[in-house]
């Protein structure tokens, strides 16, 4: 199986070709609000550099949110586009899973913004609480290990090298029976509604 | 034959064509939202962008329908104007297809789809002028020749699709208030008398036409009286159009003009549709058909030849453009 990882859904671009269980190469970048322009140039980056052409990829897989809603839409569409033409299987990851890297009792911590962060709490490949939205002073931090915006509890920002962690999270890849049906998990459903 | 697939995602249509280059159409799917904007009276950018991911795959695939992307010479898409999330979802399909199938891109011009879609019905003639009308839009575009736009005149406030929205929304009518007016307006008689617009030159002014519908309806709230809705539509509507009317006559005065012709969603309206038969004389005249007057991706695949002929193309990175003006 070669497939083509893409995280767009929050500050990063991130791409990886993971072929089995070895990462042929990863890109990682800091681009925020700029992944819809830069995800393609980075992409033929990532393919020229792996010497492989992009109709060899047999499935996609995407962090699919939480995250910056234009930027889940974008590796969203691009997964569903291209698993729909070139008829290969789509995956999708929960971007605080993939954050997680699949590492013993990680807690991931996202700026939401309004004093609000998403958070997610994993062991291993397990979700041990459901990804949720939560006000940014009810969150313990407790002994975990810890991914993300810390900056908000005047920490360090911490990230995983998010290319590699496509890799070590690969069990928990959920594979999506029908690509027209999937949609971003945005977590704050209701907030598109307040025009 | 060269084929164009296009893409069309800029407000609230979700769409996919095929053109061949004798600009026959060979296949084109359009799914709208508006039922879903309809319930909170008016679009919603988040909700719209929403909804784009949700049909892209569809509509990509029913666009396709049995053609190979090996026949494809070139993937289009709307680049601007239009809603930054909707535009963003479009790009991403476009650039997907291309990249993967190794095509030409091309970014095209919302307006310029509007416009070049006309060709399906004629052959456009130059100088041409072009009254564009929507949601968003109230332009008068004089071209010379096929690649050169120059707004004479656009609207100081509101666009005059938006005006109509407004209006019908205070008249409790819904969203969207074209049509509605539109056809309320047939039952209505000369009876209440609103100001016309005052601006100078070509453009085109509807918040004060709006407010003037406002006061009407609480002056004769005040004064416990009936509003006759078919009545304010019929004033509202003649006044609207005749300032379209008036400004698009004003032009052909001054310029030479060889050929007139409608775009946008407001074309749809019969009112004007009849007002432009009955007025325009001296120049070709192209009253579009309703299906190509709402978005749609046809008008993109069509209004991109003009750009491949012209080997302009635009690269991976291009950045979508939410006011991207038709002289840029
Ligand atoms: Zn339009």
């Amino acid at each position: 199986m070669l497939t083509l990882c893409i995280d767009t859904a929050y500050k990063y671009l991130s791409l990886a070709l993971i072929r089995d269980d070895q990462l042929l190469y990863g890109i990682d970048e800091e681009c925020f609000k700029h992944q819809s322009e830069m995800v393609f140039v980075k992409m033929q980056e990532l393919f020229e550099n792996a010497g492989i052409r992009p109709n060899d990829i047999d499935s996609i897989c995407i962090s699919d949110g939480p995250g910056s809603y234009t930027g889940v839409r974008i590796a969203m569409t691009i997964g569903k586009v291209i698993a729909a033409v070139n008829k290969i299987d789509l995956y999708t990851i929960s971007t605080l899973q993939l954050y997680a890297n699949g590492e013993k009792d990680t807690m991931v911590i996202l700026d939401a913004r309004a004093k609000r962060v998403y958070v997610g709490l994993y062991d291993g490949i397990d979700q041990v609480i459901k990804d949720q939205v939560c006000e940014l002073d009810k969150i313990d931090l407790g002994g975990h290990n810890l991914y993300g915006d810390l900056y908000l509890f005047e920490k360090e920002t911490r990230m995983p090298l998010i290319s590699q962690a496509f890799l070590n999270v690969r069990p928990s890849w959920h594979k999506v029976e029908n690509i027209d049906f999937i949609t971003p998990r945005y977590l704050k459903d209701n907030e598109a509604y307040h025009s | 034959m060269r084929r164009i697939l296009a893409i069309e995602s800029s407000c609230d249509e979700t769409a996919c064509s095929i053109v061949n280059e004798k600009l026959e159409i060979e296949s084109s799917v359009v799914t709208s939202q508006i039922d879903v904007h309809s319930r909170f009276g008016g679009v919603i950018p988040e909700v719209a962008s929403r909804m784009h991911v949700e049909q892209i795959s569809v509509m990509v695939k029913a666009g396709l329908k049995d053609h190979d992307l090996k026949d494809i010479d070139a993937i289009a898409y709307t680049i601007g104007p239009g809603l930054i999330g909707s535009l963003h979802v479009g790009a991403a399909a476009a650039k997907s297809l291309a990249f993967f199938y190794d095509k030409p891109l091309i970014g095209v011009h919302h307006l310029k789809g509007h416009i070049f879609v006309n060709e399906l019905i004629e052959p456009l003639t130059y100088p041409l002028l072009a009254l564009v009308v929507s949601g968003g839009h109230t332009e008068l575009v004089y071209m010379r020749d096929e690649d050169s736009f120059e707004i004479l005149g656009t609207t100081l406030d509101d666009a005059v699709g938006e005006a109509y929205d407004k209006v019908a929304r205070l008249m409790g009518l819904g969203y969207p208030g074209g049509p509605k007016i539109d056809n309320l307006a047939k039952e209505g008689k000369k009876h209440y008398e609103l100001p016309s617009p005052k601006v100078a030159g070509y453009n085109f002014s509807f918040s004060g036409l709006k407010n003037a519908c406002l006061q009407l309806k609480d002056r004769l709230n005040r004064r416990d009286e009936n509003l006759i809705g078919a009545d304010l539509a019929y004033a509202f509507q003649e006044v609207a159009l005749g300032h379209l009317l008036d400004k698009t006559l004003k032009v052909m005065q001054d310029y030479p003009v060889n050929h007139v012709l409608i775009a946008g969603g407001v074309a749809c309206n019969s009112r004007l549709r009849e007002l432009m038969g009955e007025k325009i004389k001296g120049a070709k005249l192209t009253l579009p058909p309703l299906k190509y007057c709402t978005d749609n991706a046809t008008m993109i695949a069509v209004a991109a030849f003009k750009e491949l002929n012209h080997q302009r193309f635009v690269s991976l990175d291009a950045a979508s453009k939410p006011s991207f003006g038709i002289d840029e």
